[in-house]
């Protein structure tokens, strides 16, 4: 299925994160998790979400909490496939960005041998 | 005083107060660069959103310094951002659903647009979650109104059983089905093998409830306005026909 513009390999990134993330995704989130900088982040979300892949909606505030509301971002219905399709052409095997599993950083018997 | 003197001066005490002077303003200025980036984006729903959005985002980032190298960050990153939220065609799974928008001069999200095209029966086949029958719920009412709307702003002096009258004579099944027939919606509609083989594609009912699903499409995706406009657009000439008419049987009548 053509995007209509070019897909880079931070795209990827943030749909990979998309794919395997929570249903509490923001921006910041996504840009950590994705290991790209916000500033590269936000205008792939916005793309995403201009041709259909991707949906947003804001926190749902609570009363006590005032302030700037972070928005969640996730997949489509029509999202889920198509990032599905593109990262197995793209990525044969799924590349994990972090490189350390938490059991050998948390436990040193673990990590050391 | 000498050299050294003033050099100690400087760094001793002058510095670290500039530093810490800047260490406050920087959450400031941050917030500042924030606000003016966002103000940059085109649309202004895009800037109120990506206002919001964007210093939710900086209130996260801890440390002063870092604060404002995630703002200059945003303001950095809106080129791009304005590239991406310039008017683009959707990416449709279905190539005749981009056809169909473009033929209704619509913009409505792909997974929304397919969800009001599914009849159950297709859904039923295919095991998908979503059919259209929800969006026809909604699109059903706002078809209702606007259309009374239209009547009632156009016609102050109408009656109420004439204006109630005029009403059904627009918004009935028959009326809609005729409207979707213009734009051959059949051809979009996502039927059961078994419904295209008894002639779903051309039964009014199911072209009547199609229309009514995309109207509501329209309207949850675009809101009111957009979902309006449309409604307008197709059904103009079956109001305008309808009070035609209508005034033809009361001159006669009368």
């Amino acid at each position: 299925m053509a995007l209509g513009f070019r897909v880079t390999d931070a795209t990827l990134d943030v749909l990979e994160v998309l794919l395997e993330g929570d249903d509490q995704l923001y921006g910041l989130k996504i840009a950590k998790a994705a290991g790209r900088p916000t500033g590269s982040v936000f205008p792939i979300l916005a793309r995403l979400e201009q041709v259909g892949w991707v949906t947003s909606e804001w926190e749902s505030s609570e009363p006590a909490v005032r302030g700037p509301r972070r928005r969640f971002y996730q997949l489509s219905s029509l999202g889920s496939p198509g990032a599905r399709e593109l990262l197995g052409q793209r990525r044969a095997s799924p590349r994990r960005r972090v490189s350390w599993p938490v059991s050998v950083l948390a436990d040193p018997a673990g990590g050391v041998r | 005083m000498s050299a050294g003197a003033w050099v100690f001066i400087a760094s001793a005490i002058l510095l670290p107060l500039l530093l810490a002077e800047f260490g406050d303003w920087c959450p400031w200025l941050a917030e500042r660069i924030v606000r003016w980036s966002a103000r940059q984006l085109g649309q202004p729903a895009d800037r109120i959103r990506y206002e919001e959005e964007w210093l939710a985002s900086l209130s996260e980032v801890p440390g002063k310094l870092s604060r404002l190298g995630a703002a200059l960050e945003f303001a950095a990153s809106v080129p791009r951002m304005r590239w991406s939220l310039r008017n683009t065609e959707y990416a449709f799974r279905d190539p005749s659903h981009a056809e169909l928008v473009s033929v209704l001069k619509i913009k409505v999200r792909p997974d929304i647009l397919e969800h009001a095209l599914t009849h159950r029966s297709f859904a039923k086949e295919s095991g998908a979650s979503h059919n259209s029958e929800r969006f026809e719920l909604i699109g059903d009412s706002v078809l209702g109104m606007v259309v009374t709307d239209t009547l009632f702003r156009s016609n102050p002096d109408l009656p109420l059983d004439e204006l109630a009258k005029w009403r059904a004579a627009v918004v009935n099944m028959r009326a809609l089905a005729d409207v979707a027939r213009t734009f051959q919606l059949g051809r979009y509609v996502r039927l059961s093998r078994e419904e295209e083989a008894q002639g779903g594609r051309d039964r009014s009912s199911i072209l009547a409830d199609t229309l009514e699903a995309i109207i509501g499409a329209v309207y949850v995706d675009r809101g009111l306005a957009e979902a309006a406009h449309l409604t307008n657009r197709l059904f103009d000439p079956v109001i305008s026909q309808t009070s035609h008419s209508a005034a033809k049987t009361r001159e006669l009548s009368g």
